[in-house]
């Protein structure tokens, strides 16, 4: 497994950036009396992979959800692309998960009773595409993350990393412009998790796509571009592209 | 080259529009691919589905059953379309007679033809008139004589068989009829000259009570299924949330997720549907095997077009409401389902509303209708009971979360089940009450139609008399105090039916006289009874009889007067030129059931040696009978006997109470419709308190690690089920009950109360939540395993 030697930060960037495509700044959000996140701010420019890391509990989850839409702040503005998030109807979150984001998660985010060919193809279907369109792209997007001997098992007939890497087929096959992913590497082993989170990185890079990761591992971090350090719902931006 | 252009082939830049069928195909996919839990809840779905549908099909099919039941019926009138004047013997007149007679309290229709010519019409089901004692039966009445125990009503039949009676000719399977050929039968007898056969049908009698019963018995029906459907659709809620959260993700919205969730039902709706029709059509023979009345044909019981195709349509919408009203309070988010944690407590202003709405309806109904501005049957005020009844019934389960909530919120103290069961109920609010509700329903309904059946049964059930000897000594009459009249029509030439009669075992005496009617110079039409002076004494208080008297006062007739006499009505004349003719006192002695207070001035008796009848007349017979109805079988030796003699004879017997067999048999059948209904919501409750506790398992693990007793957590779960079915029972008599009064006040009926009926389908509601809990205690104990606690 080739593991890529960690960078120095102005190799890392991919090209100079311009206007951020998504940026959340002042964001609060409290769960009942526990405050997840308190003055965070990040700004993702199109095509970086950023890393946020942090200790348990320290609101990084939070952040990402809320920079996804999934859930709203109590204060704060997240703008992607122009677009306000925070006062985003329902509808127009779905829709941007649908076609401008792509999730990725520890686990359970596949469907059991699907396949993984109908797993990778649901976000395109959910879109509207022809089931067999649909599947003839999932099929190219299996085989692209090795997994395409995959295609007509179920989720419960594979390992967690090829789980993932069907998890990962499934966040770009949209071609989405943001992926969120979380802990995408928590529950496998460091082989597995590092080939996961290289294929992510590669894959994203190679489909322009922006990657937020929330880790809590330095191995994983070591495929952004650019880390952000989440600590009592605080951001510290270690490394900028300016 | 962007990087975005890079990407795998087929994922180019397009957008596709989500679309709404796509998302019902992709809920249904994952229903058929789904494990364990999905294939379940599509198979409880689809059975849900196929009963409702069976039995919707069934009621759509009752109008029309009516229907062709009436269409039968036109079909073989014959003495209601008979032509008058009556037509002159021709190739195509038949001459039928009424032999309609009974048999243990069950009306046998007969009729007796002759042909007159080479073209008679032909009666519908037979494909030629029997010759002179040749007999046709109905398959009823055939199997009926080979049966054992009816030796007495096979003398009655004792001719050659030569056919049977098809079923168009019949009013339904179980018709007991038959069509005997008869070469005496005339004009002049009972015979009736036909020229064919069928008029026009009546209106189908659908009366309010009827309209009524078939309102709330279709709700009180699909009650069950709704709960059962409700519970089905729950089942392996858990595991669709999750899949549905995960597809939030991805990018459906709420819509999209309910439509996705919809979809996961549409296998199981079009399983469904198919099984409801094929129980249906494969369950309608077993129609003909209900011996209500006549009964009814498979065939009858067709939908009617516009009524099937509303529960084709209905059906699979009142399933997918049921899916979708199982997702409300439960919000699907990307990150996962939550349910809202703040769960609002039940408000009862909207449920006391509905309930109020539902009584003020039926009053209203009533008072418009006593008022005269609407009428029943058919009025305005038909569908604003129903309406009311509904909405009533409706309110009474809506009653119950509030009620639970009020009483179980703050209830404390008890053993710890108990304790356990009360925060459970109160906190799961809907769940619990949700099954329950459909048992309020139906034991309401059911309570409610039995009241409407009280009154039914009721009319038809009169008391005359409590016991037969009471009946028959009220009926007696005539110095020779007889009970009992027999009219022969066409009795046996040269015989003795008195002799004949008075050979039964119980007869203690009989007397037959003979009656012709005459008509004087001036029109008057006169009876004349002939009889010997005995028989004539019994009848009259004559002064003084001998062969060849004639006794009468009719105005103007005397010695030398011409009579011109006739069998009946229509039959040729005989002049009949009087002797001289003697007065006498007081009434003539007639049978109480058709006295119309005869005297001497217009009534004439005379003797067979007057010759009031001339030979070639075949005057009708009246035997009149004194017996001990003590007896056994007397009454029915001698309806066989009189039978026998001629089968168009009527026989009259006191009797001590009318009863119409079939209400019984429909009470008995509203009984198991109800405990069917119930049997539903068993099922129903079953599978939803076996998903409660797999849903609580984790609980149930944890309560048992640390050391809750296996008993303690199964006495919780019985109360937990038995505190609101207990409840939903009291409330569901109460108001079933109320209801019942009120809709008899609506029908125009006195209001009865039917305490053991209520009493059965109550403890039949208490026993389905007991069996219910029984079931569902397997599953429990398999909870209370510490493994519980593993997580996946």
């Amino acid at each position: 497994m080739r593991r890529p030697a960690p960078r120095a930060l102005s190799d890392r960037l991919p090209e100079a950036p311009g206007t951020p495509l998504l940026t959340g700044s002042g964001l609060r959000k409290s769960f009942g009396l526990t405050q997840a996140l308190e003055d965070a701010s990040l700004d993702l420019y199109p095509g970086e992979v950023v890393a946020v890391m942090g200790p348990s509990g320290s609101g990084k989850s939070t952040l990402l959800h809320c920079l996804a839409g999934v859930v709203r702040p109590d204060a704060g503005t997240i703008e992607y692309d122009g677009q306000d998030l925070v006062a985003a109807s329902d509808t127009r979150l779905s829709a941007l998960r649908r076609s401008e984001f792509g999730f990725l998660f520890q686990f359970g985010q596949l469907v059991p009773e699907l396949s993984c060919l109908e797993n990778v193809a649901l976000p395109l279907r959910l879109g509207g595409r022809p089931r067999r369109r649909a599947e003839h792209a999932a099929a190219e997007w299996l085989d692209r993350l090795d997994v395409g001997e995959l295609a007509h098992k179920t989720p419960g007939e594979c390992s967690g990393g090829q789980g993932q890497r069907v998890a990962v087929a499934r966040a770009l096959i949209t071609r989405p412009r943001v992926v969120f992913a979380d802990e995408p590497t928590g529950a496998l082993d460091s082989l597995n998790g590092e080939r996961v989170i290289r294929m992510l990185t590669e894959a994203a890079r190679e489909s322009g796509a922006a990657v937020v990761v929330v880790t809590h591992e330095a191995r994983v971090a070591a495929y952004a571009d650019r880390e952000v350090v989440c600590r009592d719902g605080r951001t510290l931006d270690t490394g900028g592209p300016g | 080259m962007s990087p975005r252009d890079r990407a795998p082939a087929g994922t180019g830049p397009e957008r596709d529009r989500p679309s709404p069928l796509g998302e019902l195909l992709l809920g249904a996919q994952l229903a058929l691919r789904g494990g364990r839990e999905v294939v379940l809840r599509s198979v409880l779905t689809a059975i849900g589905v196929g009963v409702a549908t069976a039995g919707l099909l069934l009621a759509a099919g009752l109008p029309t059953a009516l229907d062709h039941l009436a269409e039968r019926n036109a079909a073989r009138m014959d003495h209601q379309v008979a032509p008058h004047p009556v037509p002159p013997s021709g190739d195509d007149t038949l001459l039928i007679g009424i032999a309609t007679t009974l048999h243990a309290g069950q009306e046998v229709h007969g009729r007796l033809l002759r042909a007159e010519g080479s073209d008679p019409p032909l009666p519908p089901g037979v494909t030629e008139i029997p010759g002179p004692g040749e007999l046709l039966l109905s398959p009823a009445l055939a199997d009926l004589l080979d049966a054992p125990g009816t030796e007495a009503l096979r003398s009655r039949f004792d001719h050659p068989v030569v056919g049977e009676i098809g079923p168009e000719g019949l009013l339904g399977p179980h018709e007991l009829a038959y069509y005997l050929g008869s070469e005496d039968l005339a004009v002049e007898n009972a015979g009736i000259r036909i020229t064919a056969f069928g008029g026009e049908p009546g209106p189908v009698v659908r009366g309010p009570v009827v309209v009524l019963l078939g309102l709330v018995g279709v709700v009180v029906m699909l009650t069950p299924v709704v709960v059962f459907l409700g519970a089905a659709v729950r089942f392996g809620g858990e595991q669709r949330e999750r899949r549905l959260a995960a597809l939030r993700l991805m990018g459906a919205d709420r819509r999209a997720v309910r439509r996705v969730a919809a979809g996961e039902t549409l296998p199981g709706v079009g399983l469904g549907l198919v099984l409801g029709a094929v129980l249906f059509y494969a369950g309608r023979p077993i129609v003909e095997t209900v011996g209500v009345g006549p009964g009814l044909y498979a065939g009858d019981v067709a939908p009617h077009p516009v009524l099937g195709a509303l529960v084709f349509a209905g059906v699979p919408l009142l399933a997918l409401w049921v899916v979708l009203a199982s997702l409300r309070g439960v919000v699907v988010e990307p990150l996962g389902t939550v349910r809202r944690a703040e769960r609002p407590r039940p408000r009862v202003w909207w449920r006391l509303l509905l309930l109020v709405l539902g009584v003020v309806l039926i009053w209203l109904s009533m008072d418009l209708r006593t008022a005269g501005r609407l009428g029943l049957p058919g009025g305005g005020g038909l569908p604003m009971t129903a309406i009311g009844l509904l909405a009533a019934l409706f309110g009474t389960t809506a009653v119950l979360p509030w009620l639970v909530d009020r009483l179980f919120r703050r209830a404390s103290g008890g053993p710890l089940a108990l304790q356990l069961a009360q925060r459970r109920l109160a906190a799961a609010g809907g769940g619990p009450t949700r099954a329950v509700s459909g048992i309020v329903v139906t034991v309401a309904g059911a309570i409610a139609l039995q009241s409407l059946f009280a009154n039914a049964w009721a009319d038809a059930s009169v008391t005359l008399a409590d016991t037969a000897q009471e009946a028959y000594a009220e009926n007696e009459f005539g110095p020779s105090r007889f009970q009992v009249q027999a009219e022969l029509w066409m009795p046996p030439a040269d015989d003795d039916p008195a002799g004949t009669v008075a050979r039964v075992p119980g007869v203690e005496a009989a007397a037959a006289f003979r009656t012709v009617w005459g008509t004087t110079g001036d029109g008057t039409d006169v009876p004349v009874h002939i009889a010997d002076c005995d028989v004539l004494r019994q009848m009259a208080d004559l002064p003084a009889c001998s062969p060849g008297d004639v006794f009468s006062a009719l105005p103007g007739l005397g010695a030398g007067d011409t009579l011109m006499v006739r069998p009946r009505e229509d039959a040729t004349e005989s002049p009949w030129v009087l002797p001289p003719v003697s007065g006498f006192e007081g009434a003539l002695v007639e049978h109480p059931w058709s006295a119309t207070g005869h005297t001497a001035r217009d009534v004439v008796l005379a003797t067979p040696e007057a010759a009031a009848a001339p030979a070639e007349i075949a005057a009708r017979s009246t035997v009149w009978i004194r017996a001990d109805p003590a007896v056994s079988g007397m009454e029915e030796g001698l309806r066989h006997t009189v039978g026998s003699l001629d089968p168009t004879s009527r026989l009259t017997v006191p009797i001590t109470t009318v009863v119409n067999p079939a209400m019984a048999d429909i009470r008995d059948a509203l009984v198991a419709g109800a405990l069917a209904c119930l049997t539903v919501i068993a099922a129903g409750l079953v599978v939803g308190t076996v998903e409660q506790v797999r849903e609580r398992r984790r609980v149930h693990a944890v309560l048992t690690a640390f050391g809750t007793r296996r008993s303690t957590l199964v006495a919780s779960v019985v109360w937990q089920t038995t505190l609101p079915v207990l409840l939903g029972i009291v409330l569901a008599t109460a108001v079933g009950t109320a209801l019942g009064v009120m809709v008899q006040r609506v029908a125009g009926l006195p209001v009865r109360f039917i305490p053991v009926e209520t009493l059965v389908i109550a403890g039949a509601g208490v026993g389905v939540a007991a069996l219910t809990t029984l079931l569902a205690v397997p599953a429990l104990l398999r909870t209370m395993r510490p493994e519980g606690l593993r997580s996946e």
